[in-house]
């Protein structure tokens, strides 16, 4: 097990190691497919425990490991071209400890509607809504100014609440799912 | 960037519900919800954003090294549906066909139960059937269902799963279960039926010193929602709440 191999004895490595949650949520909502995500995550740790030494500050961890989660994501995206548009429906997965069918259904509401936002305003709201990074930290993980972080942001909101308003037949509506998460 | 009608503002909004603004904007929010009700509901449409999310994936874990192991890769995406429903089981409940099991000798619904109850059917994926209630039309919606699927798809080989948790184990119980004998019968026809009872809804009843028999057939999962998101992220599945069979007749 990498964790053992690689970080026993430093704290760097122990803290990479045990970000392994962290990350898969948010490869989740970006690449939609658990199995991807996991993959994803195990290539992530790898590499920020092997290149751990290149972190210059260890505050800025996490938009280090999400750097470096995004190259991992779209490698594998061009490895796999052939098998999905960054547009494509999300798969429903993973429900977690939900105790009833409406939890599991909007769980699986929320997912289909990121799962049809563009990949770059997954990512960014991803990074925010999910784990609540700073805007200057998804900046640096993903490589772009904050001023891009702010826009994409804002229309991947806007079309995460439009999404969830606008869903199916018998689905529920942004309200209704607000009055059971409250 | 757009430039809607509130695209610069929401954004500012946005940034004050991140935790971005200096105190003196923030102050400037704040007294514009004290005094703009169009102000709080935007904030509180982007709050709302940080629940869904959260809903959305904050519960979840990375899979278990040994889940690595043997999972299949795939790519095929789930899309849930809620299936249409039946007005015509509440004839069939009040004319009591449920408390007749054999048809003609035979454990089974009869064909006038199975002509009546006509929802749509799923017509390309394997299905998953939930009950979560103790109600016997959510019981004889679910069996049908499952036999109907299977009647019209015999030829496509495609799965049924019946999964029960909480109250709905009771269809499972060898000692309450209304429809023990139909589904004996369902699991002595057909292959690709599987009813599934919740280890965990089993354990709380234990806990309550209830040692529930289940019917022999009925296979356990720790967790029915386990089994069911296992499903959905393994291939072609659809997921159909049963209480929706019951509860939006004629819905699509």
């Amino acid at each position: 097990m990498i964790r053992d191999k690689l970080c026993a004895g430093t704290a760097l490595g122990r803290r990479i190691a045990d970000s392994r949650d962290r990350l898969y949520r948010v490869a989740l909502a970006w690449c939609g497919d658990e199995m991807l995500a996991d993959d994803l995550v195990q290539e992530t740790i790898e590499t920020g425990i092997l290149k751990s030494r290149q972190l210059k500050d260890e505050n800025r961890l996490y938009s280090w490991l999400y750097r470096i989660l995004k190259n991992a994501w779209y490698a594998s995206l061009r490895k796999n071209k052939g098998h999905e548009t960054l547009d494509e429906e999300l798969l429903a997965d993973e429900a977690g400890p939900f105790s009833n069918c409406q939890q599991l259904e909007i769980v699986v509401q929320v997912r289909q509607a990121i799962g049809r936002l563009p990949a770059e305003q997954r990512q960014v709201i991803s990074l925010v809504d999910l784990d609540g990074l700073p805007y200057c930290e998804v900046a640096e993980a993903l490589e772009i100014p904050i001023g891009t972080v702010m826009s994409r942001l804002h229309r991947a909101r806007k079309g995460l609440l439009g999404k969830m308003t606008t869903a199916p037949s018998g689905a529920m509506t942004a309200n209704r799912i607000l009055h059971l998460v409250e | 960037m757009e430039n809607t009608e509130y695209s610069l503002d929401d954004q500012t909004l946005g940034s004050f519900v991140d935790g971005m603004l200096d105190a003196a904007h923030s102050e400037t929010v704040i007294r514009a919800m004290d005094q703009d009700q169009d102000v709080r509901e935007r904030v509180h449409q982007l709050h709302l954003v940080k629940d869904l999310m959260k809903v959305g994936f904050g519960h979840t874990k990375a899979p278990s090294a040994h889940s690595k192991k043997t999972r299949l890769a795939t790519w095929r995406l789930f899309s849930p549906r809620i299936a249409a429903s039946v007005a015509a089981l509440f004839v069939v409940f009040a004319a009591g066909m449920l408390s007749q099991p054999y048809v003609n000798g035979q454990p089974g619904f009869p064909g006038e139960m199975l002509a009546a109850f006509s929802p749509v059917l799923s017509d390309s994926d394997n299905v998953i059937l939930h009950i979560s209630e103790s109600d016997p039309q959510q019981f004889a919606a679910a069996l049908l269902y499952a036999e109907k699927f299977l009647q019209e798809h015999r030829s496509q080989g495609y799965q049924v799963d019946v999964v029960a948790h909480a109250g709905g184990l009771d269809v499972m119980r060898a000692d309450v279960s209304p429809l023990k004998l139909q589904m004996i019968e369902m699991l002595s026809r057909y292959d690709n039926v599987h009813f599934v009872g919740c280890a965990n809804a089993i354990r709380v009843l234990r806990e309550k010193g209830i040692n529930p028999p289940i019917i022999a057939g009925v296979s356990t999962k720790d967790t029915a929602f386990d089994h069911i998101v296992g499903r959905l992220t393994s291939g072609s599945w659809k997921y159909i709440r049963v209480d929706s069979l019951v509860d939006n007749p004629g819905s699509a």
